[in-house]
């Protein structure tokens, strides 16, 4: 049986672990004569012993602990159970019965991702996007080819630090697409309520209607506009 | 300088029968796809255009020709398989061919030239029956789905193993009172909700199931098994159930005097009578973007998307109400008459059934029709169900409510019946008006999308609507039956 030995010398390994933790955590660091090298069995559980010189009574413990729990054979610090095969590796996600789907994304038609501010916006990286401001040549209030600004960005994704932080640097906070929607109309699209709120106290303009006439509390649920504090 | 390389190229093309490289089948596959998607294309364009569907006669020579060429490309693909040029699909389970090759179902590349059984029926004293012998340390079990303990037992196992979408985000989530429904129409068998459990523990570890339904393919109606939900507890899928679950409900068919079966599934077996690919509505955009089952295009922004998928706040049909018990005479007929075009689909015959399947059960399955407020008369019925998906590793969602496009009809009214372009016309319109609604009663139960596959007449409101292609897609099966492909379009069977 040509898996004999390999599964011997394998259990033998594991057990002169065990061993080494149990002694250490028992006895504490090695104190026995070591064993000459023809006495191997002896020898490699000194050896194994040996190498946990140093470590504490109470850590030998735990370590033994861990190792038992950590070799999944059935007993573990809640108790003893039953024991489960590994997983395959080769899983059956879609068998027979219906057919999980989420929708087709087109990575490749949308092109290589610019890395500017507007897109430090959109990701909220604060220390790129202060960056990015500081040394940009241009306004704050710049607009990409969507005739968005970089406030717009950040209140759409939700990113309440980069907005605070386009505020700060001056940003327009009544800033307009060309559908006249102000950075407040994407908070309240977006459902940003926090972001929401740091506009209005920016006195923020409630009045502007975007080309069909909604202003930012039209285009948004009434729930959402209530728990603002206008 | 000639390299040994290319040395033994040169001998291979001197050699008689040129072997098909692997070059070659990804010309022949694209080819074929080529031809494939421009037919799917011109005929979803028509539907879409609310145009009737001009069946082209296709020339039997080159349709042969083409019919050798795929043949000669299955062969060379399981000749490369087998010698371990290329890997298989490391589907190891389900999708076992030598598992399938011993099943009675249609091979890869068969043509069918006469509809009907592969195997023939036999009489119940010839049927095994031993139940087929499992692992040593597992063994059978009826689930009984009315037993409170047991529905959770399978709910559990369900909503943990069952299916994931490729990149294990989304895992369905049928619910309890979901499956007791799916599992328990008129007719249904106990000894077809068949479990594996451990012998040491009890524990349910694996499940399938057949409920009776009557499904025509063609020309022929068949009384057949509907096979679902075959799971198997993630940590066991190198025991090999799933074959075993499947010989063993096939015979428990076989005792019942029942010889065939449908089935659908994400993965392709041999061989599928249909594939349908699903689409998918937005309801709520804000929130799919946040569980990555769709994504903000470049150059737009979620609020974009609000506005755009925003529905309107209450349905618009005159007369549309929520379907009730009493309407299942009206509406049998209507969905009978409906379903009667396409190639595959299901027969209502009882009011029994229509009032399980399709009137309205909370939480699980949405129905309505409309009533001509001068006749009374239903004019129109359609309905959709639930079977949400556990978002998986996600901070912000636990899950997914997603509402499916179940089964609808439309009464075509008498002038526009007479004429196929006028058919197809009102048919798109109609549709049109009556999913719209299903959107905004969908929003308003709390949906966050909105699916259907491209089946029935899918196609016609889709693009309108503003549904999107999905990356999933549908195969749809039929078991020891021989049976000509069938489009998308012509599919009128919704499995759950």
């Amino acid at each position: 049986m040509e898996h004999f030995e390999a599964a011997y010398e394998f259990v033998n390994s594991l057990s002169n672990r065990l061993y080494s933790l149990y002694k250490q955590g028992t006895v504490g660091d090695c104190n026995v004569k070591k064993p000459s090298l023809f006495e191997f069995r002896d020898r490699a559980k000194w050896d194994a012993w040996n190498s946990r010189r140093g470590l504490s009574l109470e850590e030998g413990k735990e370590q033994y602990v861990e190792l038992v729990e950590s070799m999944n054979i059935g007993w573990a610090r809640q108790g003893q159970y039953e024991v489960e095969l590994e997983d395959e590796g080769t899983q059956e996600k879609q068998g027979m019965g219906a057919s999980v789907s989420a929708m087709a994304y087109d990575g490749d038609s949308d092109g290589e991702e610019v890395e500017d501010g507007f897109f430090f916006a959109r990701e909220g990286d604060l220390d790129k996007l202060s960056e990015y401001i500081e040394r940009a040549a241009t306004s704050v209030d710049d607009r990409d080819e969507q005739c968005l600004t970089m406030l717009h960005y950040a209140c759409d994704r939700g990113n309440i630090e980069a907005v605070k932080l386009l505020v700060t640097s001056g940003a327009d906070v009544n800033a307009l697409t060309e559908e006249n929607e102000t950075p407040l109309h994407f908070a309240c699209l977006s459902e940003r309520e926090e972001i929401a709120q740091y506009l209005i106290d920016q006195k923020c303009d409630l009045t502007i209607q975007d080309t069909e006439g909604n202003t930012a509390e039209n285009n948004t649920s009434s729930a959402f506009w209530k728990q603002l504090r206008v | 300088m000639p390299s040994k390389k290319d040395k033994g190229k040169a001998k291979a093309t001197d050699a008689p029968p040129k072997e098909i490289t692997q070059k070659d089948l990804e010309k022949l596959a694209k080819d074929v796809d080529k031809i494939a998607s421009k037919v799917q294309h011109r005929q979803e364009k028509a539907l879409a255009k609310g145009e009737p569907i001009k069946e082209k006669k296709i020339d039997p020579a080159k349709e042969a020709e083409m019919r050798k060429k795929i043949e000669a490309m299955v062969q060379a693909l399981s000749n490369m398989e087998q010698s371990g040029a290329i890997k298989a699909s490391g589907r190891k389970d389900m999708g076992d061919h030598k598992f399938w090759n011993t099943q009675p179902v249609l091979q890869h590349g068969e043509n069918v030239t006469e509809e009907g059984p592969i195997d023939p029926a036999v009489p119940r004293d010839q049927v095994q029956q031993e139940p087929y012998s499992l692992p040593k340390e597992f063994e059978w079990c009826e689930v009984d789905i009315q037993d409170d303990k047991q529905i959770i037992e399978l709910y559990q196992l369900l909503t943990m193993n069952y299916v994931e979408d490729d990149d294990a985000q989304f895992r369905f989530d049928y619910s309890a009172p979901f499956l007791k429904w799916a599992l328990q129409p008129p007719g249904w068998r106990k000894s077809w909700h068949v479990g594996v459990r451990v012998s040491s523990n009890k524990k349910l570890v694996a499940f399938i199931s057949g409920i009776p339904a009557a499904v025509r393919s063609h020309k022929t109606l068949h009384h057949l098994t509907e096979i679902n939900y075959l799971c198997v507890h993630k940590k066991l899928r190198s025991k090999r159930l799933a074959p075993v679950l499947i010989k063993e409900i096939t015979r428990r068919s076989h005792l019942e005097g029942v010889f065939q079966a449908a089935y659908t599934g994400g993965i392709v077996l041999p061989t599928p009578i249909a594939t349908c690919r699903y689409y998918h509505r937005s309801l709520n955009p804000k929130k799919l973007v946040e569980c990555n089952f769709s994504r903000v295009p470049r150059n737009s922004t979620i609020s974009a998307m609000v506005k755009k998928f925003k529905v309107a706040e209450q349905p618009s049909t005159p007369g549309l109400r929520e379907m009730k018990p009493e309407d299942a005479t009206q509406v049998r007929e209507l969905l009978n008459k409906y379903l009667s075009k396409f190639d595959v689909a299901p027969v209502f015959e009882t009011d029994d059934d229509v009032c399980h399947w399709l009137a309205p059960t909370p939480e699980v399955v949405w129905s309505y029709v409309v009533e001509d407020t001068k006749t009374h008369r239903i004019t129109d019925f359609f309905s959709f169900y639930t079977l949400p998906s556990s978002v998986i590793g996600n901070d912000k969602h636990k899950s997914l409510n997603a509402a499916y496009m179940f089964y609808y009809a439309i009464d075509i009214p008498e002038k526009e019946a007479a004429d196929s372009y006028d058919t197809a016309r009102y048919t798109k319109q109609r549709l049109t008006e009556l999913m719209r609604d299903a959107l905004v009663l969908a929003k308003q139960a709390d949906f966050d999308v909105f699916n259907a596959l491209n089946l029935m007449d899918n196609s016609m409101f889709i693009d309108d609507l503003k549904f999107g292609p999905g990356d999933g897609y549908l195969n749809y099966y039929l078991y020891n039956w021989k049976c000509r492909d069938i489009k998308p379009h012509k599919v009128g069977l919704v499995m759950l």
